[in-house]
């Protein structure tokens, strides 16, 4: 059981009867908030781990999001209708709609998760240029620069489907 | 501010009767962490801010708030002549009803820090539309603000905790008057950017 699914599980004791709000349940709800919001929690009162325990569960509830707005950062859908978003409300939806609409608005993601390969078209050696085949090689076999650094162009497509 | 230091509109009496304080709760951020490049004003008032983002370094950073009790937070901006141009002085007061070793550490930083100030107005002029825009504002966005004056009285009566003043450098004030902050065209959509800085 991790500490958030601990802290969720007393949570109700904790909350409802004042008895059950021990030491060691208060540190346990601030190691499962620093866990889940990678932040220390402050405490002003007693109330603040209440608080805290709510703001667990809320993230918890909410759909995981694979992207990560800026700090501060409000998108808002002038041409359509999706609803304005923060970092605390944004969907994989919302933030795939947005960057397809406007993939200007990139420059407000903290962090965009990569995608899948793309296909590209792979040239054979024969379609290569000298300069591509030199660079292929310096990506590939820099370690045996001497042994191919001179070599012609049909001579280097050689060596490498030597190699390969 | 469409021409440049020529007066250019009226001002007209205010219908609503405007409301004094700010509110207890108010936002401070490291100047070092704010992204510039990506806040956004008004394009026809350079002191309408209408988009405040922060760096995503790591940590992530954020805006710390400041709870006071019972309008403990005070406010005061002003202009100070100089030979050939105007500045501004930005000045924010809050209380700390506390005296833990944290406040201290708290202090020491706060101390040796330079920050923006988000503060929240109780006046909110809501008669014309939209409404809100006199509710956010932004102290210290050129340089940050310092801390100028702790001190802690244990004797008071009144308030035995630390009273922090914060304010502009001696020399180097603010280009211009706190900034209003208004996100999104709506008070709600200015909360919740709010919300998503801390």
């Amino acid at each position: 059981m991790t500490i958030i699914e601990e802290v969720l599980s007393f949570a109700r004791d904790y909350i409802n009867t004042p008895s059950e709000r021990t030491r060691e349940r208060d540190d346990k709800i601030k190691r499962a908030y620093r866990s889940c919001f990678n932040r220390q929690l402050h405490l002003g009162c007693r109330d603040c781990l209440i608080d805290a325990i709510f703001e667990i569960k809320k993230q918890m509830e909410k759909e995981p999001c694979g992207y990560r707005l800026k700090p501060g950062a409000l998108l808002q859908d002038f041409f359509g209708n999706k609803r304005p978003v923060t970092d605390k409300t944004l969907t994989n939806e919302l933030a795939e709609y947005y960057l397809s609409t406007n993939p200007g608005l990139a420059k407000y993601f903290a962090y965009i998760p990569p995608k899948d390969a793309e296909l590209s078209i792979v040239k054979s050696f024969d379609q290569m240029t000298k300069t591509e085949l030199l660079a292929y090689c310096t990506e590939h076999f820099i370690e045996d620069l001497e042994a191919w650094e001179k070599l012609g162009k049909s001579k280097l497509i050689e060596y490498i489907n030597g190699k390969e | 501010m469409a021409s440049c230091s020529k007066i250019d509109s009226d001002i007209l009496k205010n219908c609503q009767n405007m409301v004094m304080g700010i509110k207890d709760t108010a936002y401070l951020i490291n100047i070092e962490d704010i992204d510039k490049d990506l806040c956004t004003f008004d394009p026809n008032n350079p002191l309408l801010l209408t988009s405040l983002v922060l760096n995503s370094t790591s940590p992530v950073p954020r805006a710390y708030k400041i709870e006071g009790y019972n309008f403990s937070n005070e406010h005061k901006a002003s202009m100070v002549k100089k030979t050939y141009l105007k500045s501004w002085e930005h000045g924010f007061i809050f209380r700390i009803f506390d005296n833990t070793p944290e406040i201290k550490e708290y202090l020491v930083n706060v101390a040796a820090s330079r920050f923006v100030v988000i503060q929240e107005n109780v006046y909110n002029k809501d008669i014309t539309s939209p409404a809100g825009r006199t509710v956010f504002e932004v102290l210290g966005w050129d340089l940050g603000l310092e801390v100028n004056a702790a001190e802690r009285d244990a004797q008071s009566e009144e308030f035995p905790g630390w009273l922090i003043t914060a304010g502009c450098s001696d020399k180097m004030k603010e280009s211009k008057p706190p900034l209003a902050f208004f996100v999104g065209g709506t008070i709600t959509l200015t909360r919740a950017a709010i919300a998503s800085l801390l």
